[in-house]
């Protein structure tokens, strides 16, 4: 694969960058329920993982598994954008809406959605059995997991990466969305992990850092050989495109008022067209 | 054969070989269960994963999404508690065929105290939707779930109690698994007995037959928890009017409370004891010693029997 991403390209992920992040608005406004935070956060990583990893036309495609499951707006978009999901979905009727389709949180009945998920901590563990299963079969699928770094707190991330370590499964990638903020405050406040680098390294797993926003630095990660399980240590912020918002803590659409829904659109409108949220380090 | 533990293991192997999807995933607990003898004869199909029960269950989970058919082997009190919601959202929110084998379960477990006895496995299993519970009374009827479990292609729970006693299942040449059956027929009384609580009911059942006032005794014996086969149970209650059912494990929220429930809504005019462990923590012992302290041993049973039959004289 070439690892540079010409500006055709780079102009054509920026604009679904923009446009996911539109489609999150919509949706946690018609709901009136979801996370805006989280969900922005993981975008770029997201589109990544669909535009060049996850083939929607191959029967032995990878597998993804989104472990922080109320990122789902984001991730139901690209997967709208990827042709997983029709492109006439209404969110308004199926977005956390009674016999919708689209569950608050991943469910596997969604086209798509490989893992039910929602429940923080647990996932990283069903994609260590989907590598199991995928050896056993005799396929060299790729196996990806977005985590969050607040998720980290929980313990069986831990069992789960030791496993991974122990039988050598390295077709699996974790990506961390570490945007800095969790449920109740900042990680570094709420339950301080000092060295995720040094931490997922002891436990035996090759370990790579880049820009979560950088489509050019995700590639390069994720196209970086390893031999043993490969974690990617993405920085991101909290709200990214939100400008006064960045960075601070999550934005739930229970709290929203119509007005701020409306300066979010604007805000989100005059960033891409100044270039933001993506510059690129190609 | 009746040594449960040893039964699911040989069940395990034979069925391996036949079934090149299933496989065996255990937590620290290979040789402890005998389940790692499935590994020696196929390694590649056997996964330890050390002492973490949360992991083992959702290891499973990817395992049984791409076809698989996992079987989760370790202590009961750890599978079911420490991953319950493991088990709840990974297995059965997704629906997933796996069994769960819970090992060395109910108060019998013994001597290692109250921390290794699973009082709650049955009660916390039947609640989950889309899970099969079975209790099985000795090696043959563990073989006979095994196989139903599989063939049902749904998730189940099989509850592996320790001891080691007579079998009550001749062989199972020639018969397939029955969720409950007639083990003795009556007139009396209705005793409802489940897993290896069996052996124990038919002593019961034994000793007030060949009492100076002598008590006609039906055992109906459950195997499957869940779904509850009422059918049956309703016809002899409805014959009897005169219940007692028995079972290892906490009363609350137990399969004796299930029973009356569900006979309400048969309309079903019984008197009902529920012979149980009343809702304390266990500790070392025989499971004799146990069975006798904390009220579950045959003469707890004929006990019940004779209050019921009262109760029922006097109304």
């Amino acid at each position: 694969m070439n690892k540079n991403l010409n500006s055709v390209t780079l102009k054509k992920l920026n604009y679904l960058a923009y446009k996911v992040r539109l489609d999150c608005v919509d949706m946690i406004e018609c709901a009136h329920s979801g996370h805006i935070g989280a969900s922005f956060s993981a975008v770029e990583i997201l589109i990544m993982l669909y535009e060049f990893f996850i083939d929607r036309m191959n029967p032995d495609r990878a597998r993804f598994c989104l472990s922080k499951g109320h990122a789902a707006p984001a991730l139901y978009s690209v997967l709208k954008h990827y042709q997983f999901l029709p492109q006439n979905i209404s969110w308004k009727k199926e977005f956390r809406c009674i016999n919708g389709l689209l569950q608050g949180h991943p469910s596997i009945e969604i086209p798509g959605i490989d893992v039910s998920s929602g429940s923080l901590g647990m996932c990283l563990s069903v994609c260590v059995g989907l590598a199991l299963a995928a050896r056993l079969n005799g396929s060299v699928r790729n196996i990806y997991a977005l985590i969050g770094d607040g998720e980290l707190n929980e313990g069986q991330i831990w069992e789960s990466v030791m496993a991974a370590s122990k039988f050598t499964l390295d077709r699996i990638t974790a990506i961390v969305d570490r945007n800095g903020s969790q449920g109740s405050g900042y990680c570094t406040e709420v339950m301080p992990l000092t060295n995720i680098y040094q931490a997922f390294n002891a436990f035996g797993w090759e370990v790579l850092e880049c820009n979560g926003h950088d489509f050019c630095e995700l590639l390069d990660a994720l196209t970086k050989p390893h031999s043993k399980p490969l974690v990617i240590i993405a920085s991101t912020i909290k709200n990214k495109g939100l400008s006064n918002y960045e960075n601070k803590l999550e934005l739930y659409g229970e709290k929203l008022s119509k007005q701020q829904f409306s300066d979010f659109r604007k805000k989100l409108l005059r960033g891409f067209k100044n270039g933001e949220p993506q510059s690129c380090s190609c | 054969m009746g040594n449960l533990r040893a039964a699911a293991v040989e069940t395990l192997i034979n069925l391996g070989k036949e079934d090149p999807c299933i496989v065996v995933l255990t937590a620290d607990l290979g040789l402890v269960t005998g389940v790692s003898a499935f590994g020696d004869i196929y390694p590649k199909r056997y996964f330890d994963v050390g002492i973490a029960e949360q992991n083992l269950v959702s290891v499973a989970a990817g395992l049984a999404l791409e076809g698989w058919k996992p079987f989760i082997c370790t202590f009961a009190v750890f599978v079911t508690m420490r991953a319950f919601e493991q088990i709840r959202s990974h297995l059965a929110y997704q629906n997933l065929a796996a069994c769960i084998l819970g090992f060395h379960a109910g108060i019998s477990a013994g001597a290692n105290g109250a921390t290794h006895q699973s009082l709650e496995d049955l009660n916390l299993m039947r609640i989950i939707p889309n899970m099969r519970v079975y209790a099985p009374c000795d090696g043959v009827d563990v073989s006979l779930a095994i196989k139903h479990s599989i063939s049902e292609n749904s998730l189940s729970y099989i509850r592996l109690s320790k001891p080691k006693w007579k079998p009550i299942i001749a062989n199972d040449k020639g018969k397939s698994f029955q969720p409950t059956w007639v083990e003795r027929v009556g007139t009396d009384v209705t005793l409802i007995s489940t897993g290896i609580m069996l052996l124990e009911c038919i002593k019961a059942a034994e000793k007030c037959n060949n009492s100076k006032q002598s008590i006609s005794v039906e055992i109906i014996h459950i195997s499957q928890v869940n779904p509850l086969d009422i059918f049956l149970i309703a016809k002899s209650a409805k014959k009897t009017g005169a219940v007692v059912t028995v079972e290892e494990g906490l009363k609350n929220g137990g399969i004796g409370e299930a029973i009356c429930a569900q006979l309400q809504q048969f309309n079903v005019k019984a008197k009902i004891e529920n012979v149980a462990i009343n809702n304390v923590f266990g500790e070392s012992g025989s499971a004799c010693d146990l069975f006798d302290k904390y009220g579950i041993s045959s003469s707890h049973i004929e006990t019940a029997i004779r209050r019921v039959i009262n109760l029922r004289t006097a109304k």
